[in-house]
C-alpha cells in the first residue's frame, strides 16, 4: 500500500501534472490580458501591493516520471511545486520585470499573427531593455518563466525553437503546397528540421525504412548519410547535433506515432554525455519545463555499450573527467533511469573510463555500418 | 542638553538630541560647558530651579564663576552657549547673564535671553514640540549667527522637514520614568554640506535630486560620555522613532537603499506594462485598465498611462518600506486560486540566476 503513495506508483492523470497548453495566439493574449488585469486589480485594490508571480518549480526536486501503463514510454514531467517571482526582493527584482517584458513583446507578436526565434527576441529585447536583458541564456529562462506562468507552450507564445537538427534517409516528407522532399537523396547535409512546430505538425510522411536511428554527433551523421548506410539497413536517420531540441524531439515523436512499428535506437558515445541525451531524446528535461512530458519516445540504445568496448583498441578509452562523473550522478540519481542503462553507467563510472563512436572507425571506415547491421540483426539493444 | 559645538558647521540642517530629563540638564549644563573650556568650577548644590522659575517670583539659579584670564571669549561663549539653549523654545523660562568683573570695579555686563516670542505656545505644550518649534527657527536663521533669519536659503519653513520621536523607559526601582525626545529636521538641498558623521550618521550617496541614502548606524549616534546604557538605549530608541516619523510624513524621503534599488526598477516596469496595454486591438480590455487606473479615456494620451503605473508602483514601494520594522503583508498572487488549491506549494526563493537544470539539459 505504502508504494501506491510514492509519486512514481500513481498514474499519469494521478499526478499533478502541471502542463504547457498548446493553443492559439487569441487564447494566450486572453491570458496575458488576464494576467495584466489581476495585477492592476491589485495594484489598485484598497490595501495595494505589486503581486508576485507564482511559476512552477523547474527544479530538480519538482521532477516526477510518467510510467505508460500498457507501453514503454516514460517521461518527466513537472509537479505542483510553486516558486515566486518577487519585485520586492532586491536580488531577484530583475527576473521580475523580465518576465513582464518578454510577455509584452510576446502579446505584440501574437498580435500581428507573426512568429520569432529565440535569437530574434534576444536582440529584440537587448535593443528595448539593456539594463535587464543582457545573454541568450537570460531570455531563454524567462521564456520559460513565462510559459510556466502562463501555462501555454512557448510555441504557442510565438517562438520558433530554431532547431538544430537534420534528418537523412528513407523518409519523403511534404510540407503544406510544396514538393515532396526525399530525404535520401539530401545528401550528407540531410534535410533541416525547421523550428516551426505548426510547420512540422502539417509535415505529411511516408516511409519504407524499418528502424530510426538517432545519432548524437553531427560529423558521425554526414559519414552514415555520405555512405548512404540507410540503403544497407532501411532505416531513417536523425540527429540534433547533441542535446535535442524541442523541434527535433517534435519530427521524431510524430515520426513515432506515424511509424508506430519502427524501432528507434541511439548511436551515441559510451560516456554519461551520451546516455543522457539518449535519454533527453527519450523523457524529456527539465530545462524544457513544461512541455517536457509531451514527446517522450521509446527510445533503445545500440551503442556504444560495454561489451562494444572489445572491438576498439585500448589506447581509444579516455579517462573519465569530473564534468563526466557530475552527468553520471545526476543520471543515477534519476528514478527514471532503467535498470539496464544504470548497470552501463555503473560500469562507466566503475572503469573510469569513456569511448567514443569515432574510435570504431579503427577497422577502416565502413566499420561503423557493419557494426551497426550487426547489433541490429542480433537485436542487441537495450 | 548637548548641542554639538562644531561651530563650523553649516546650520541650515542640525539634529538636536533632546533629553528631557530637565533636572539634570539644568544642574549640569553650565558644569559641562566649563569643563570644555578647562576651567575649574564646582557647583553647590542648586536650589530645584525649575519650580522655582515658574512657580514663585524668585530668581532662578545663580552660578557663579570665578577664573583668571580670558573673560572676553568666555563671555561671548556663554553668551552663544545661551542662544543655543534658546532653541529648546521653552515657555517661560529667561536666563540673565550678569558679569561683574572684580578687577574693574563698577563694570557690569547683563545680557537676558528670551525663548522665542514670535511663536508662543500655549504652557501646555510639550516638551518636544517646543523643540520642534524652536529647532525651526533655528534653522532658518543663517550660519551660526542665531539671530539673522536667512531669506535666500529658505523663503519658509515649508520645504523643512520634520520628524519627532519620543522613547520611555518604564519606571521601576532602578529608573525613575526617564523620557527622551529627538527632533530630526532634514533639508535634501544641503545634505551633503552636512557633517553627518557628528551625529552618527553616515550619508551613503545621494541620487539625483530630492531623493538620498541616509546610511546610519545605532552604535555611533550622538550618545555623550556620561550616558547610562539605559539612557543609550533610549535615544537610540527616540532617535529611530524620529525618523520613522520624518518617513511617514514625508513619502519619497528617507527611503532605505533596498526600496531605493527597487524604486529603480519602476519605470522600466511602468514602460512595459503601458506599452503592452496600449498596443493591445480589444477596447475593452483597455478600458477596463484605464478604469482600474482610474483614468479617464479622454486623458489617455503619451505618456499618461505609464506614469500613472509608476506612480502607483512607487507608491507601493514606499508604503512598504515604511512598514519595515512591522510585519510585512502577505502579497498576493498574480493567478490566485492556483496556488491556495496547491498541497505542494513550497514558498521556495528563486532567485537570480539560481535555475537548477539537470545535466540532460
Amino acid at each position: 500500500m505504502e508504494d501506491l503513495c510514492k509519486p512514481s506508483m500513481k498514474f499519469f492523470t494521478d499526478q499533478e501534472i502541471c502542463y504547457a497548453d498548446i493553443l492559439t495566439p487569441s487564447e494566450v493574449r486572453a491570458r496575458i490580458e488576464v494576467a495584466m488585469l489581476n495585477f492592476l486589480k491589485i495594484l489598485t485594490s484598497p490595501d495595494p501591493a505589486i503581486s508576485d508571480l507564482p511559476l512552477v518549480n523547474r527544479k530538480t526536486s519538482n521532477r516526477r516520471v510518467s510510467r505508460g501503463v500498457l507501453t514503454d514510454d516514460s517521461s518527466i514531467f513537472l509537479s505542483r511545486s510553486f516558486c515566486t517571482r518577487s519585485l520586492m526582493r532586491a536580488n531577484a527584482a530583475k527576473a521580475f520585470i523580465r518576465v513582464w517584458k518578454v510577455m509584452e513583446m510576446c502579446f505584440k507578436i501574437l498580435l500581428q499573427e507573426k512568429r520569432t526565434t529565440q535569437r530574434e527576441l534576444f536582440y529584440k529585447l537587448l535593443c528595448d531593455s539593456p539594463d535587464y536583458f543582457s545573454s541568450q541564456l537570460q531570455v531563454n529562462r524567462t521564456i520559460q518563466d513565462v510559459v510556466s506562468l502562463l501555462r501555454c507552450s512557448r510555441y504557442s507564445l510565438g517562438i520558433m525553437a530554431s532547431s538544430r537538427g537534420i534528418v537523412a534517409g528513407r523518409l519523403l516528407l511534404q510540407e503544406p503546397d510544396k514538393e515532396v522532399v526525399d530525404c535520401s537523396e539530401c545528401g550528407s547535409s540531410g534535410y533541416a528540421i525547421s523550428g516551426d512546430l505548426n510547420l512540422l505538425d502539417r509535415l505529411v510522411m511516408k516511409t519504407d525504412a524499418r528502424y530510426i536511428i538517432i545519432v548524437e554527433k553531427h560529423a558521425i551523421f554526414q559519414r552514415l548519410a555520405e555512405d548512404r548506410v540507410f540503403n544497407q539497413i532501411p532505416s531513417i536517420l536523425i540527429t540534433a547535433k547533441g542535446y535535442p531540441d524541442i523541434a527535433t524531439r517534435f519530427l521524431l515523436h510524430r515520426m513515432s506515432q506515424n511509424f508506430p512499428e519502427l524501432p528507434i535506437m541511439a548511436l551515441v558515445d559510451w560516456n554519461p554525455a551520451g546516455l543522457a541525451i539518449l535519454c533527453t531524446f527519450k523523457f524529456g528535461s527539465i530545462g524544457m519545463g513544461l512541455e517536457a512530458y509531451r514527446y517522450s519516445c521509446n527510445v533503445k540504445w545500440l551503442g556504444l555499450r560495454g561489451h562494444d568496448l572489445q572491438l576498439i583498441p585500448e589506447e581509444s578509452l579516455v579517462p573519465l573527467k569530473p564534468r563526466d562523473l557530475q552527468i553520471a550522478e545526476s543520471l543515477m540519481s534519476s528514478e527514471i533511469l532503467q535498470e539496464k542503462h544504470r548497470e552501463e553507467l555503473a560500469l562507466m563510472v566503475q572503469s573510469g573510463k569513456r569511448a567514443e563512436i569515432e574510435a570504431l572507425y579503427f577497422h577502416g571506415y565502413d566499420n561503423l555500418g557493419k557494426y551497426m547491421a550487426k547489433k541490429i540483426v542480433q537485436a542487441n539493444y537495450i | 542638553m548637548e548641542v554639538s559645538s562644531a561651530s563650523n558647521l553649516c546650520l541650515h540642517s542640525l539634529i538636536l538630541v533632546l533629553e528631557a530629563a530637565w533636572r539634570s540638564f539644568r544642574t549640569s549644563t553650565a558644569a559641562v560647558f566649563l569643563r570644555n573650556f578647562g576651567m575649574e568650577c564646582s557647583l553647590s548644590k542648586l536650589p530645584n530651579p525649575y519650580s522655582a522659575a515658574f512657580q514663585s517670583q524668585e530668581r532662578g539659579t545663580e552660578v557663579c564663576l570665578s577664573i583668571s584670564e580670558s573673560i572676553d571669549v568666555l563671555v561671548s561663549e556663554i553668551n552663544h552657549f545661551f542662544q543655543k539653549m534658546l532653541i529648546l523654545n521653552v515657555p517661560n523660562i529667561a536666563i540673565e547673564l550678569v558679569i561683574e568683573r572684580e578687577d574693574i570695579p563698577g563694570s557690569r555686563y547683563e545680557n537676558v535671553f528670551l525663548a522665542n516670542r514670535s511663536n508662543p505656545g500655549p504652557l501646555s505644550t510639550s516638551n518636544v514640540e517646543c523643540l520642534k518649534s524652536g529647532l525651526k527657527d533655528y534653522v532658518l536663521k543663517h550660519g551660526n549667527s542665531l539671530t539673522q533669519k536667512c531669506n535666500t536659503c529658505f523663503a519658509t519653513s515649508k520645504h523643512l522637514k520634520v520628524g519627532t520621536g519620543m522613547a520611555c523607559s518604564t519606571e521601576s526601582h532602578k529608573s525613575s520614568g526617564l523620557m527622551m525626545e529627538v527632533v530630526i529636521i532634514i533639508t535634501l538641498n544641503v545634505l551633503s554640506t552636512i557633517e553627518w558623521q557628528n551625529y552618527g550618521l553616515t550619508l551613503g550617496k545621494i541620487v539625483d535630486q530630492g531623493e538620498c541614502v541616509l546610511e546610519w548606524e545605532h552604535s555611533t549616534l550622538p550618545l555623550g560620555r556620561h550616558k547610562t546604557q539605559l539612557e543609550q538605549h533610549l535615544i537610540k530608541k527616540a532617535v529611530k522613532a524620529a525618523l520613522n516619523n520624518l518617513k511617514e510624513k514625508h513619502p519619497g524621503i528617507l527611503l532605505s537603499a533596498h526600496a531605493v534599488k527597487i524604486c529603480s526598477h519602476a519605470p522600466g516596469l511602468a514602460r512595459s506594462l503601458a506599452s503592452l496595454i496600449l498596443s493591445s486591438n480589444d477596447p475593452d480590455f483597455q478600458g477596463e485598465c484605464f478604469s482600474l487606473l482610474g483614468l479617464q479615456s479622454r486623458e489617455i494620451r503619451g505618456d499618461t498611462v505609464e506614469d500613472c503605473i509608476q506612480a502607483k508602483i512607487i507608491s507601493v514601494i514606499e508604503m512598504n518600506d515604511r512598514k519595515s520594522g512591522q510585519r510585512k503583508t502577505v502579497v498576493p498572487f498574480l493567478f490566485e486560486d492556483d496556488c491556495h488549491q496547491d498541497s505542494n506549494y513550497q514558498d521556495k526563493e528563486y532567485e537570480e540566476g539560481e535555475d537548477e537544470f539537470s545535466y540532460w539539459d
